[in-house]
């Protein structure tokens, strides 16, 4: 019992430490949030939609492009069907007859990172972007990125993602997740850290993508494999955090966790894919960072076991005693004397209570900085209770896939 | 495009990051220090409640000799039994059950619910109060794996019937009142104990068995009515 104790508190000090890291580099660059273009920044940009089966959101992805705020002699749209067996190419055909920034290609199925590079060999762009058919960009979100590129360092941008009308429980526990990590993704640019050049909207200068090469398989995360290579070349991924792209939220238990299964089966086997990673000579905080994401992962996984462990034998004790008593609880309503339960002093709550509070504040700064309007107080509270026990199966779901060698779908 | 040189750690932030992280941690464990200081002072004003207590019931004694029974504050005296019931549990849940301290908390409690038992006896018999005894004897977890069990099933029925007594003892604790209460009844080291009204009976009974049994010894349909009744008066009173 003693080593389990000592484990909470080594997990603790982890979670601290981590924390009080984030919000020291916010104070560091709590100036340099939003970039705003210092002169006229109006480079031809590409962006590509890969599309297999997406027959019900093609029209809404094409339409929130073609309303960009910006030129539309600078903008092309270039549809990539990825052997689509619905009507997706049919849609993308008429999208394409009544408008001229839009080319549609059609090639046999072939994976996401497929369609992508027969998109690379066909656009002009100096800033090709990649966005998924089941997305939608906001109005200003192509404007908001662009200044980043003025700094000649930085080889692509990231955008932030939210979940498009969150109605049910488990999209709310998304929506909450995601504001905490579009705040956390703004500090991890600060840290050169980002590691993940997400598929709902992100820019890359085109030249440097005749460097580093087209996109990978990238075991299943080609968006993950990119970030990294980026990474591992010494490039800079910049986050503009009121870019704002939408997508649609696991509505079902198994979808999201057969897609957090994917996510973080790719990145432990693209990282072992890039062990120069690791190097904290070479690449600093970004080491740093992904060996302290490695370790707390494991800490993690103990924890939560150890938390559904102490969780489910106080309700077997309570379950047990109500059978003791043929559950009759009349004398106890009766007696209406409740006891008010004492709240616990030990140190372990008290360092609970600043990692939650921490946790909201993640999530105000989240919702602040990105101007985010949606009422999510009930929602925030599903993402506490649920969060750590789904991120702890996810991990362990990962880790055993790997071990197998199980084959998975893409969610 | 240029690339970015070799990202440096910059170890002047990483040392305020951990100043800050034990900071924090060590004030955690500074406020518990604080709270555990707290709760000895608690332990100090149960053991002087624990002696108020004592010398109150031995005052009411001295009082039931002489007075009449309108003046025994029966109720008042079993509410402040059970609470102290209470806080003895979460001291022994704070210090471990092996804590000397805790162990001579419950040597007084023990103590102060033989003369509690001892004055209820003799006013139920002189003032005809309608009331029912249970004791009970217990023993460690390892000893006596179904005692916690039986203790929660007694608790149960103590709040089901009010008129029920209920006074618990740790059958190992070195204590002379204990001895000679254990040697009154002559006890066998038989897990767990129950005497209902002066009837000894050993092992452990679930809920029906000990509804069957309570029923045996004690009227419980009358007891009921009667506390009933009592309760009745003492609202119109």
């Amino acid at each position: 019992m003693i080593s389990i104790e000592i484990l909470v508190y080594i997990g603790l000090f982890w979670a601290l430490f981590f924390g009080i890291f984030i919000f020291i580099t916010f104070f560091e660059n709590r100036k340099q949030i939003y970039q705003t273009a210092k002169k006229q920044f109006m480079p031809f940009v590409s962006l590509i939609v890969p599309c297999f089966n997406e027959q019900d959101n093609i029209e809404g992805v094409l339409n929130s492009l073609l309303v960009l705020d910006y030129p539309k002699e600078k903008l092309e749209i270039l549809i990539i069907d990825d052997g689509s067996k619905d009507n997706t190419l049919k849609i993308a055909k008429q999208f394409q007859k009544k408008h001229k920034q839009i080319q549609v290609f059609h090639k046999e199925n072939g994976g996401k990172y497929t369609a992508l590079n027969l998109a690379l060999t066909k656009t002009k762009g100096e800033i090709v972007g990649c966005i998924d058919a089941d997305c939608y960009a906001e109005k200003n979100a192509l404007k908001k990125m662009l200044p980043y590129f003025e700094t000649p360092e930085v080889a692509a941008v990231v955008a932030t993602i939210k979940i498009l009308r969150p109605d049910n429980i488990l999209q709310g526990i998304q929506y909450a997740e995601f504001l905490i990590s579009a705040f956390l993704k703004k500090m991890l640019s600060f840290l050169d850290s980002i590691i993940v050049t997400p598929g709902p909207l992100s820019l890359f200068r085109k030249e440097i993508l005749d460097i580093v090469g087209p996109y990978k398989e990238g075991h299943m995360t080609e968006d993950l494999e990119m970030a990294l290579r980026l990474q591992s070349k010494q490039m800079k991924i910049a986050h503009s955090i009121d870019s704002v792209v939408y997508t649609q939220g696991q509505s079902s238990l198994k979808n999201l966790c057969r897609q957090r299964l994917r996510w973080r089966r790719g990145f432990l086997l693209n990282l072992k894919d890039y062990p120069q990673l690791l190097n904290l000579k070479k690449h600093g905080n970004l080491s740093f960072l992904l060996l302290y994401n490695l370790f707390g992962a494991v800490l993690s996984i103990s924890l939560t076991i150890y938390l559904l462990y102490k969780l489910s034998s106080f309700l077997f004790v309570k379950i047990s005693n109500a059978v003791l008593i043929n559950f009759d609880f009349v004398p106890y309503l009766a007696q209406r004397n409740w006891n008010i339960p004492t709240i616990p002093t030990r140190p372990s709550f008290l360092f609970g209570i600043v990692g939650l509070t921490m946790l909201i504040i993640f999530l105000s700064l989240g919702k602040k900085l990105s101007f985010d309007k949606v009422r999510i107080r009930q929602k925030a509270l599903f993402y506490i209770v649920a969060y750590s026990f789904l991120n702890a199966a996810w991990w362990i779901l990962a880790g055993y896939s790997i071990l197998i060698k199980r084959k998975i779908k893409w969610s | 495009m240029e690339l970015k040189k070799e990202k440096k750690i910059n170890p002047q932030k990483y040392l305020l990051v951990l100043l800050f992280t034990l900071l924090i941690f060590s004030s955690g464990f500074f406020l518990n220090n604080q709270f555990n200081k707290k709760r000895v002072t608690d332990i100090g004003s149960l053991q002087q409640d624990l002696r108020i207590d004592i010398l109150s019931l031995e005052t009411q004694f001295a009082i039931l000799e002489q007075a009449p029974c309108e003046n025994l504050n029966e109720s008042t005296l079993t509410k402040e039994l059970y609470e102290i019931s209470q806080r003895l549990t979460s001291v022994g849940n704070n210090l471990g059950p092996e804590h000397s301290s805790y162990i001579q908390l419950k040597k007084y409690y023990s103590i102060l619910e033989i003369k509690h038992w001892l004055l209820l006896q003799k006013a139920s018999k002189a003032c005809d109060l309608p009331l029912a005894f249970v004791i009970y004897f217990y023993t460690d977890k390892e000893a006596c794996p179904k005692c916690e069990d039986q203790g929660y099933i007694l608790t149960h029925f103590r709040k089901k019937y009010p008129f029920l007594r209920v006074y618990s003892f740790d059958y190992d604790l070195d204590l002379a009142a204990l001895q000679t209460l254990k040697s009154i009844y002559t006890l066998k080291k038989e897990m767990p104990i129950i005497v209902i009204n002066n009837e000894v009976h050993y092992g452990y009974k679930n809920k029906e068995e000990l509804e069957k049994t309570l029923e045996e010894f004690i009227d419980l349909a009358t007891l009921e009515e009667e506390a009933t009744s009592t309760d009745e008066a003492d609202i119109e009173k």
